[in-house]
């Protein structure tokens, strides 16, 4: 059963970032992106963190993609770069992703091997979080509330519009 | 002493910010010049409770949250910088319409979050503290919103300032990654039993570094700091210029001293890249700023070149210059922005040097104290200035940094010709045309008044203040 | 967990094939005409994507904010009874500084068309 959502989960995921990829339009590309976020999520949840499952879904796939899409409306993407600076781009994606693909290939190397040792300790349950967050972590936690407000009142003052002066 | 009373001054700020919003958003447009009062009256009380708490050792939060000497003192100075930059704003705003409460309650939330960020010994907490004091600064640099000056600086300052965030969280991480703890003192106990930590906590601890590095503004990370410092309504770069540094200060103070005197092998690393941090700003801040004809300029890199001063003496491990140094550059950067911000009216300022010729005969009280500021940012005495610096240039002797002492002593050589240009150009330049300023500003004499018995206080008379700032540091041993 | 697989499998079935289905028994007749957005038969004006106001971004950074502070909730409400009294007080003092906010904004107008 979890390996047959697990490649489900995968075979849409691959194929929402494919899509975001090559899909030109960029109202499209976002959608898709959520897509991939919403996938992510579902893994999560098989790995047994569902707080970070619905901490995906709700963040990233909800409040994240509103500013990525806010962004996409805000600016003019249509012009495409100029070709010369286009191949430079490609060259450096390039290099990035060989770098990326090592590193994940020797992550995975090291997982593995913890694994046969170890086997995996459960962690991030949403009641475990809670009790750090809610005992050991209740300075941080009250100060988030601070650091909302301060940005709220930046969003407010700076946008909008101020009496007559 | 684990008690509620740690929280007070932290909840009055955060408070007093609240009312503020709350009144701004109900009270008539003609009654609002009432809420720079308030939020003075708040840090009055705030300020009665740090008093209080001197030598107390109040600790809340399972020792989250702490109040120890040191922490009480740069609160405490915190409060006097927010207080005068209160004062300097009060006319400032409404000349230069920027005339809404939430000013002050955005000033006050970034008191807050500096606060927050010298009375916690975790990491977690000082980067949210940060986070608190850099969100608020956004908001607070793009205020003048029809100076598109103004807004270039909110979103130079945010891009980089959430690239600053995301170094420093790196790092963090890695250190956690390291060490299995956020706690300072316990990171630099695991440095200290000097299990094979490897490069990932020295690359954590060299990223924080990076990260604070942006928000104290030393060399290679001080790109923000001429234009932020430029298009910010003027008041606020007085605050960017002292408030975000200090309390940079404070908690580089607090990682880095038990890190080079307890950890011997590792920390060589760190302290080249200081070394060289340092003498990088010192030279390159000077140099630039003397080509600079825009006063907002000139004193922005000038605060950059006083950074590697601070540095030095980081790096000569001696907190109390430290300490005492950051105080009188509160006084006296301070007073050089409250001398800058006099030279103003109806929706003009005076930044160009041109402006500033023959000054300090038209206007003798302003263009006198300006004088003073002047020679104590370059180190002339009998002014706090001076003992400053030499405090810290004799510990960097003392600890066979002589090299940096060379090189530092040089740059503010340097420094002396564009501080004194200004003077000479107040003395000594005929004015080519007439500059009137609205001279009817209590708030903003005050200050100039008050910078200056400061700076000749501490540069004639430190007893006082010495022995308070040391009895702050013994909180570190 | 068989059941749960089933449900996966029929209504994942049917949502496939009833996208499908259209695209197999529908007749296939399109002209440039029919393919472009409906606009009454003239061509179309404009692109659907325009740049837009920066005022319309407060409302999405709101949400966003309290977005943020509803993921607090969910461990929250799970720990409410280990706690007890104590997480009461905890999400009052958190809640009323937000509340503070909220009543900010509104008073603000941050809620309201801007014209």
């Amino acid at each position: 059963m979890a390996h047959f959502l697990f490649f489900l989960l995968a075979i849409v995921c691959i194929a929402s970032v494919l899509g975001m990829i090559i899909s030109k339009n960029q109202a499209y590309n976002a959608l898709f992106l959520v897509l991939a976020f919403a996938c992510m999520g579902g893994f999560f949840a098989l790995l047994d963190a569902p707080f970070i499952a619905v901490v995906q879904i709700i963040i990233y796939a909800g409040a994240i993609m509103i500013l990525f899409i806010f962004v996409i409306m805000m600016i003019n993407l249509r012009e495409g770069l100029p070709p010369e600076r286009k191949k430079w781009t490609l060259y450096f994606a390039l290099g990035i992703a060989v770098v990326l693909f090592v590193e994940l290939i020797l992550t995975m190397k090291s997982a593995f091997s913890s694994l046969k040792s170890g086997g995996i300790e459960k962690i991030g349950s949403p009641t475990d979080i809670g009790r750090l967050l809610f005992t050991e972590y209740l300075y941080p936690f009250e100060i988030t509330s601070i650091l909302i407000i301060a940005a709220l009142v930046g969003a407010i003052v700076l946008v909008k519009k101020r009496d007559k002066e | 002493m684990n008690s509620f009373s740690a929280l007070i001054p932290l909840l009055i700020i955060v408070f007093a910010s609240l009312c503020i919003m709350i009144l701004e958003a109900f009270l008539k447009k003609e009654n609002k010049d009432y809420l720079a009062y308030i939020s003075i009256i708040f840090l009055v009380v705030c300020g009665f409770f740090l008093v209080r708490a001197w030598n107390k050792d109040f600790s809340y939060f399972n020792g989250n949250l702490f109040l120890d000497n040191l922490s009480l003192f740069f609160s405490f100075i915190f409060l006097i910088t927010t207080f005068l930059v209160i004062l300097i704003s009060m006319k400032y705003i409404s000349l230069q319409g920027v005339n809404c409460g939430e000013y002050y309650s955005l000033l006050l939330l970034a008191l807050s979050g500096m606060l927050i960020m010298v009375s916690s010994g975790d990491l977690l907490v000082i980067f949210l503290g940060l986070e608190v004091l850099s969100i608020s600064s956004y908001s607070l640099a793009g205020l003048r919103r029809k100076d598109e000056k103004s807004s270039e600086a909110a979103i130079k300052y945010f891009l980089l300032g959430c690239f600053a965030s995301a170094f420093l969280v790196y790092g963090i991480a890695l250190l956690y990654g390291a060490t299995y703890s956020t706690d300072i003192a316990s990171i630099i106990n695991h440095f200290q039993s000097g299990e094979s930590l490897g490069l990932m906590a020295l690359i954590g601890l060299g990223m924080f570094v990076i990260g604070f590095g942006f928000k104290i503004a030393v060399v290679p990370f001080h790109m923000w700091t001429p234009d932020v410092y430029e298009g910010a309504p003027t008041p606020i770069t007085a605050f960017f210029s002292v408030g975000p540094k200090a309390v940079g200060f404070a908690v580089l103070l607090r990682v880095l001293y038990p890190y080079l005197k307890n950890v011997q092998d590792s920390s060589k690393a760190i302290f080249l890249l200081l070394c060289i941090i340092s003498v990088l700003t010192m030279v390159v801040g000077n140099l630039i700023a003397l080509r600079q004809t825009n006063l907002k300029r000139i004193l922005a890199y000038s605060s950059i070149a006083h950074a590697g001063y601070l540095l030095i003496a980081i790096l000569a491990q001696d907190n109390a210059s430290l300490v005492f140094y950051l105080t009188v550059y509160i006084f006296m950067n301070i007073g050089a922005f409250a001398a800058v911000i006099a030279l103003g009216k109806k929706d003009k300022e005076y930044l160009e040097l041109e402006d500033y010729a023959g000054i300090g005969f038209k206007y003798p009280w302003i263009g006198a104290t300006f004088s003073v500021f002047l020679l104590s940012l370059a180190g002339f005495p009998p002014t706090g200035g001076f003992l400053a610096k030499f405090y810290v240039f004799s510990a960097a002797v003392r600890q066979d940094l002589v090299p940096l002492v060379i090189i530092g002593v040089l740059a503010s050589l340097i420094s002396v010709f564009y501080y004194l240009r200004i003077i000479v150009y107040m003395y000594m330049k005929e004015p080519s045309y007439e500059v009137d300023i609205n001279i009817d500003n209590p708030g903003l004499f005050l200050v100039l008044f008050l910078c200056l018995y400061g700076v000749l206080q501490l540069g004639i008379f430190p007893g006082n203040v010495l022995i308070l700032i040391k009895q702050a540091v013994t909180a570190l041993l | 967990m068989i059941e749960l697989f089933l449900v996966f499998v029929i209504f994942g079935f049917l949502g496939v094939l009833l996208v499908v289905m259209n695209k197999l028994l529908g007749p296939k007749r399109s002209n440039p005409t029919k393919e472009s957005p409906f606009e009454c038969g003239s061509p179309y004006l404009q692109d659907g994507i325009n740049p837009f106001p920066l005022k319309y971004s407060l409302v999405a950074f709101l949400f966003l904010l309290f977005d943020i502070e509803v993921v607090f909730f969910f461990p929250w409400a799970l720990v409410f009874k280990e706690i007890g009294i104590t997480a009461l007080i905890v999400m009052f003092a958190y809640i009323f500084i937000l509340l503070i906010g909220f009543i900010y904004a509104w008073k603000k107008g941050a809620f309201q068309w801007e014209r």
